[in-house]
């Protein structure tokens, strides 16, 4: 049985290539979250890769099938109010929210990791003004923010990826400001100071790497938060115009219909659900993988 | 102890007067010209005196230093501008759309807290058990279904289907539904939070120790754990609440709540830009004021807190 | 702080479970014995009035309200024509400048003070008054002079205004004491009183127990049947409809999704507005080429299939239109638009098209873009797969009507940039509406047309009458129809639709969708 926490007791992980690297990955695996989390991700990925290529139907031609019919054979998640088969609707949807989630965290994640970084480095009053507004922000609900963005500078698809991408820069550079703060005050780490390394090499070579494995979480959590977000302002108006297939505008679009033909909600609202799930079940085995004190046993 | 209060309501009051000086300079930040937006939303032939009695009411005919100015000012009389499209004083319409908005907000925590809390705890008491999976399996569910939707398929179900409860009544009874939507969904992400700050606790040496001493697990459980545990429920409740606001504004949509979530969206979709400042301003009110009462609670169960 | 006793706090939670379970009970139990009161009508809409100052606003949801409480000036019947109400008879001269309005005696406000000549007076003043600045100014007429005789207001205009007396049926009546300051108090003559207005909830009404009617729709003699009016907003349709079904509003506006459905049910009766004089139409930019070109144009009207857009994006509840001037109002006349406008014909469209140089491998990209209503956003993708069938590429943006204006009103203007196809709408009591939309220079919305023969015949609209008078309508509307400055599609477009349960009778929506609640009954 393990010791209690004593964080000297982590290793860091900038020797890549250690055995303990290695074996981490092997646990990774083995760990049932990571593996459910991932399969659902892998499927995704692929439907939204491939899926385009394989869908029966065009996307967006009216009157392919009967408006509004239930599932059949010939349209297993049956067809939308304007004839459109929903199940080629979906998989093309997962292209879109694949592209959603890319899109923010890119903006979030690479602008978060920069200005948490640098206020970690900064020191002063600098560091200390910047952490204040940056949680204060993070007070606000970022799907407030979101909707402000988007609703300022116009509903377009491409403004919701920004927008949402914006209003997790507050949560991003919180984890990184941490990460970057504990990490500095590790002895390595002066140790590598006093040697004499230069600042640019210290981040990159050993910073970054220690980063990497709790921003792959927040990351995979940020991706779920992403899609959410993304589609709750698709289904306020404010996101893709029709006749885009993202499944939170699906939703909007056939609100009303709901109780003529309540399956029609179902198909696009499972699949936000199903994607969102599968990266919080990654995110959250890979964090507790990291997370040394959750290994213990506490009986 | 006085003076970090103190210390925390002067931070908290600098805060929000950034957040006003923020505000009543939005409307610059915008493309476009303001005044369209609001002459496209009328009928009608549009004059050059309608636009001159908007420019003069959203005080844009003054140089840009002054503005803020002027809208501080105007906040400390109790004025916080008029509506465009209402032809009301902003701060009538907020006002009264307000309360409906902190009873959906309290009743959904309610509802958050009498069902996560437990979840959590025991979820964290029988930490790698099936019992915590399965129960982690449905917070997780419960995190990833879409407010929205779920609010559809409860209003289909409970109201249009099974009849049981009303939508459109206006009092009480028709809180109950977006209370639960919401509740349910942030039970979740209350349940979670509270199993890591509880497992957290549980795996504390003094745990152990209080074990080893032979003491029951009942006495174990509450006087070791529950009071270090506060401080983090405390937290978990509050960040709950702010995210709890961010989804109440869908959920009012959705029920068609007649609080300021909803009437804020509308604003945001008019550009009814003095209803949008007025909003932003009591929201940061709101939330700054639960950040200092956080800290002040945090002193409170902590006092060493205070020293820094 | 060791509140918890001996209990484990398994027991705690179950407790919770246990009270949680037993509310839940009561407020179901609770729920399900309340319905409106059988004296009350509750009519539930998706917006609130944004104000109860008739000068001040253009917006239906608004004169809806407004209507109920301030009576009209006249009243219009079943074709349109005008009628005696409050006033009692209505005089013009020969040369058309001169109206007198002979008011009934006796009639009283809310309030008490008088509704007269004076307080007629009053409104036409206040409604032209440029520091008022109210929307709806020019339908009160270029006024020369106004002035109180007896029991009379005369009104001398500048120039003739054929369309004043179709206004005037319209046109409601404020009671001066409604204005004290800068409140405004709703006081009018009309069938109902003002009580008492919950922002973004609900406007209280109760019954005028003095009303005493002279509306030719209205069939109750005195004050309307039922004792209050109350009018709900419910933004969301899915809402409205479970209220409805549970008992607690008595109208409402359904969503088209749920009109379809219920169209022939036996337990709801739907009103369809068919005094809804509403023509939904696509504009253009035309500074923008290629529709600065009249061939381009017309082929995009070519390919309009109007009846698949009444299908699918309205679910079949309204009708193709062919005329600018909209059915039911002077002038509609189906055949002779039909004969001028461009008819149905992909192949025309793509010949029309190929002239102008744009062919597969150098398609004709365009942008759709209206403003959020209710089936507008599938009409445009419905236009969006028609458009594609001759080869047309289009996006569509579909927003709040906010946005849209703005964004309309520069494209309107600009030269250049991706040509738009618009989809707008213009409703009214007389096809006088056709000078707000195509007068030029223009206004905001509409950048007019800069054609010196339309701009005289728009003028020559208002100061003919009868046959003289509908001889320039068709001549503008083959202008309008013939250059394809204007395409209809159908009608009615927006708030059309009034969803009651059978036990109600006596439900009629008057001019412009306004609905009148005099002869209403519930059984």
């Amino acid at each position: 049985m393990r010791k209690s926490i004593n964080h000297a007791n982590i290793k860091s992980f900038s020797e890549s290539n250690s055995p303990k690297t290695r074996s981490v990955f092997k646990r990774m695996i083995r760990n049932s979250s990571v593996r459910i989390g991932g399969c659902i991700i892998l499927f995704f990925i692929l439907i939204a890769i491939f899926g385009p290529l394989i869908a029966p139907y065009d996307p967006t031609k009216l009157g392919v099938a009967k408006r509004l019919l239930s599932p059949t054979w010939d349209f297993p998640f049956g067809s939308d109010a304007l004839g459109r088969d929903i199940l080629t609707r979906v998989m093309f949807g997962a292209r879109i929210t694949l592209y959603i989630g890319i899109v923010s965290i890119s903006i979030g994640l690479l602008s978060g990791l920069i200005i948490g970084i640098f206020a970690g480095y900064a020191g002063g009053w600098v560091q200390a003004v910047l952490m204040r507004s940056v949680d204060f922000l993070y007070t606000f609900p970022d799907i407030l923010i979101a909707i402000g963005l988007v609703a300022f500078f116009g509903p377009s698809l491409t403004n919701t990826m920004i927008a949402v991408g914006i209003s997790l820069i507050p949560y991003y550079t919180r984890v990184t400001y941490s990460v970057t703060l504990v990490e500095r005050n590790k002895p390595y780490f002066e140790a590598a100071q006093a040697i004499g390394a230069g600042r640019i090499r210290l981040i990159l070579r050993h910073l970054l790497p220690n980063i990497i494995p709790p921003i792959i979480v927040v990351g995979s959590l940020g991706f779920s938060a992403a899609v959410l977000s993304a589609a709750a302002l698709s289904f306020l108006g404010l996101g893709a115009m029709p006749p885009t297939p993202e499944w939170g505008k699906m939703l909007a679009e056939n609100r009303d219909y709901i109780l003529l033909a309540p399956w029609v909600l179902l198909f696009p609202g499972l699949a936000i659900m199903l994607t969102v799930l599968g990266f919080n079940i990654l995110g959250d085995g890979i964090r507790d993988l990291l997370d040394p004190r959750l290994r213990k046993d506490i009986r | 102890m006085a003076n970090y209060i103190i210390r925390r309501i002067f931070v908290g009051l600098l805060t929000l007067l950034l957040t006003i000086i923020g505000i009543s300079l939005l409307i610059h930040i915008v493309p476009g010209d303001p005044i369209d937006t609001f002459m496209g939303n009328e009928g009608g032939l549009e004059s050059p005196e309608q636009i001159a009695r908007i420019r003069r009411l959203l005080g844009l005919d003054l140089p840009l230093w002054m503005q803020p100015i002027v809208y501080l000012k105007n906040i400390l009389a109790g004025d916080l501008g008029q509506s465009i499209f209402m032809v009301t004083p902003v701060a009538e319409l907020l006002l009264s759309r307000l309360p409906a908005t902190l009873s959906l907000a309290v009743f959904s925590l309610f509802i958050a807290i009498i069902i996560g809390l437990p979840f959590g705890f025991f979820a964290a008491y029988n930490r790698g058990t099936w019992i915590d999976n399965i129960l982690m399996l449905v917070a997780v569910i419960g995190i990833a279904m879409p407010t929205f939707w779920m609010g559809l398929y409860f209003l289909l179900l409970f109201s249009l289907i099974l009849d049981w409860l009303p939508v459109a009544s206006g009092d009480y009874r028709s809180i109950f539904l977006p209370a639960l939507t919401l509740g349910l969904t942030f039970s979740s992400v209350l349940a979670r939070m509270t199993r890591s700050a509880m497992i957290e606790v549980f795996t504390e040496d003094f745990i152990r120790t209080a074990r080893a001493k032979g003491l029951p697990e009942t006495i174990v459980l509450y006087r070791h754990a529950l009071k270090p545990a506060m401080i983090s429920i405390v937290t978990i409740i509050a960040v709950t609440f702010g995210y709890l606001m961010g989804g109440v504004v869908i959920v009012e949509n959705v029920f068609s709540w007649n609080g300021i979530g909803r009437l804020a969206l509308e604003a945001i979709i008019l550009r009814d830009y003095p209803i949008i400042q007025g909003f932003v301003l009591i929201f940061a009110s709101i939330i700054i004021l639960i950040s200092i009462l956080i800290d002040i609670s945090y002193a409170w169960l902590d006092p060493r807190i205070t020293y820094k | 702080m060791n509140i918890i006793k001996n209990n484990t706090y398994f027991n705690c939670s179950k407790v919770f479970w246990k009270i949680g379970v037993l509310i839940t009970a009561i407020l179901c139990l609770i729920a399900n014995t309340v319905f409106a009161a059988s004296d009350t009508i509750i009519l539930a809409r998706g917006e609130d009035s944004t104000t109860m100052d008739l000068h001040k606003t253009s917006r239906s949801v608004d004169y809806q309200v407004m209507d109920s409480i301030y009576g009209n000036l006249m009243a219009l019947d079943l074709n349109g024509n005008v009628s005696p109400n409050y006033a009692e008879k209505m005089t013009v001269s020969d040369d058309g400048l001169t109206y007198r309005f002979t008011m009934r005696e006796g009639v009283m406000c809310h309030d008490g003070t008088p509704f007269d000549a004076a307080a007629v007076k009053w409104n036409f003043d206040r409604a032209t008054d440029p520091d008022i600045a109210n929307p709806m100014a020019s339908r009160y007429g270029d006024i020369a002079e106004s002035y109180v005789e007896g029991n009379d207001y005369v009104l001398k205009l500048k120039s003739a205004f054929s369309a004043l007396p179709a206004y005037a049926g319209e046109m409601p009546i404020m009671c001066p004491s409604s204005i004290q300051g800068d409140e405004v108090i709703p006081i009018g003559a009309g069938p109902w009183k003002f009580v008492s207005w919950d922002r973004g909830n609900e406007i209280i009404l109760e019954r005028n127990e003095d009303y005493v009617n002279y509306n030719p729709l209205v069939k109750n003699p005195g004050p309307p049947y039922m004792k209050r009016l109350i009018w709900k907003v419910i933004p969301e349709a899915t809402a409205r409809m479970a209220a409805l079904k549970a008992g607690e509003v008595t109208f409402m506006e359904p969503s088209l999704p749920d009109a379809a459905a219920l169209i022939n049910s036996s337990e709801f009766k739907m009103d369809t507005a068919p005094l809804s004089a509403q023509k939904p139409y696509l504009g253009f930019t035309t500074g923008i080429a290629p529709f600065n070109d009249v061939r381009a144009r017309r082929a995009i009207a070519h390919v309009i299939n109007r009846q698949q857009i009444a299908d699918i994006a309205f679910e079949g509840l309204v009708k193709p239109n062919y005329c600018p001037i909209s059915p039911g109002l002077f002038g509609h006349n189906e055949e002779f638009c039909k004969k001028h406008a461009p008819e149905y014909d992909p192949e025309k469209a793509k010949s029309l098209l190929a002239e102008l140089g744009y062919n597969s491998s150098n398609p004709l990209e365009i942008i759709l873009q209206t403003g959020v209503s209710d089936g507008w956003g599938k009409t445009l993708e419905v236009i969006q797969q028609q458009l594609s069938d001759i080869g047309v590429k289009s996006s569509i943006e579909y927003t709040g009507w906010g946005e849209f204006r703005t964004s309309i009103q520069e494209r309107n203007l600009a030269t250049e940039g991706t040509p738009v196809v618009w989809m707008g709408g213009m409703s009214g009591v007389d096809p006088d509406y056709v000078v707000f939309l195509w007068t030029f220079p223009g206004g905001p919305q509409n950048q007019g047309i800069d054609d010196a023969d339309l701009q005289q015949l728009l003028l020559d609209q208002r100061t003919t009458t009868g046959a003289a008078r509908l001889e320039v309508l068709n001549d503008i509307q083959k202008f309008l129809l013939e250059n394809a400055y204007e395409v209809l599609l159908v009608s009615p477009g927006w708030s059309f639709l009034t969803l009651y349960k059978s036990n109600v009778e006596g439900f009629q929506r008057k001019h412009v969708v306004i609905p009148i609640f005099n002869d209403v009954k519930i059984n």
